[in-house]
């Protein structure tokens, strides 16, 4: 109930639903509208793009059928989207590829912290503190996001641990909120959050070393 | 001078390393109101850790002004044989 709260499930989701279960052409345009770039993009991070387009075709064919089943508890889109990375999984999976599984990398894999420790070593106070500010030579507040940058950004992501690389796009680059991303890939707050800082800190040592090249 | 480093430490509540690892959940508001108290106190005497904190976000801003890897634009075919879909899964 609070997850749904948290997501914003509206009165007009339950309204599109009732049209849909009704065979409103309409009401169903208006979804694909509304999520179909966005389901696409979100195959691929899962399948060749080849095999996206099928993928969404069947997140569809489950929607279509499945929409009297929508019970209201999360709202449409995340409802739509979960249908949607369980089938992607289950393809990437029979295709051999690496699934993002954002629930197995939870306290999986060695975490070294956000800075390497000998970089955190400060003369007076010791180990785990600053000896001096992490500047970086160009100010990234004035830099628009040129070509260059935006290639550098693309392959730091593209580099991620899946489960992060899933975490990071959603929150950072498709704007979803922290419980929409929770929903979808029914991973927990904490494991949420965990991995979108380890993939902002990735991300962030990887401008860090551009700025300062 | 071990006074003034017992003094710098406890003004800054936690070390910069745990500072590190709290920032997203600062970002997020998600810390403990004990958390936040020292993340805060930390922050206030942190010089690196405020700067950081700012490269943070601006990474954020950077990610989210790239854009997604691909762009896909709707294609007005592809919602028509959607709809198609939708029209005769209704006479199943």
């Amino acid at each position: 109930m609070s997850e749904a709260i948290a997501s914003g499930t509206t009165g007009v989701d339950r309204e599109l639903a009732d049209r849909l279960a009704g065979g409103d052409e309409g009401a169903f345009r208006e979804l694909v509208r509304k999520h179909d770039a966005g389901l696409r993009r979100m195959a691929r991070m899962y399948v060749a793009d080849a095999v996206a387009d099928d993928v969404v075709q069947d997140t569809w064919i489950t929607v279509i059928r499945g929409i009297d089943r929508f019970e209201g508890r999360s709202t449409l889109k995340t409802w739509i989207y979960g249908i949607l990375v369980n089938i992607a999984r289950r393809r990437a999976e029979r295709e051999g590829r690496t699934v993002p599984f954002a629930a197995a990398g939870s306290a999986s894999g060695a975490w070294g912290g956000s800075v390497d420790l000998e970089r955190l070593h400060h003369p007076d106070l010791g180990l785990g503190y600053w000896p001096a500010a992490p500047t970086w030579a160009r100010d990234p507040a004035r830099a628009a996001v040129d070509n260059e940058t935006r290639a550098v950004v693309l392959r730091a992501l593209s580099a991620l641990v899946p489960s992060q690389r899933e975490v990071m796009v959603l929150r950072d680059i498709e704007g979803w909120s922290g419980p929409e991303v929770c929903e979808v890939l029914g991973i927990s707050d904490v494991n949420q959050r965990t991995l979108l800082h380890r993939a902002r800190v990735t991300v962030r040592a990887v401008l860090e070393e551009y700025f300062n090249d | 001078m071990t006074d003034d480093v017992d003094a710098t430490r406890r003004r800054l509540a936690i070390s910069c390393a745990d500072a590190l690892e709290l920032m997203t959940d600062h970002l997020e508001g998600a810390l403990s109101q004990a958390d936040a108290a020292r993340m805060h106190a930390h922050l206030a005497s942190c010089e690196p850790c405020t700067v950081y904190l700012d490269q943070l976000r601006a990474t954020i801003r950077i990610v989210a002004e790239t854009g997604p890897a691909t762009t896909l634009s709707l294609d007005p075919q592809r919602v028509d044989s959607l709809v198609d879909l939708f029209r005769s899964e209704q006479h199943d």
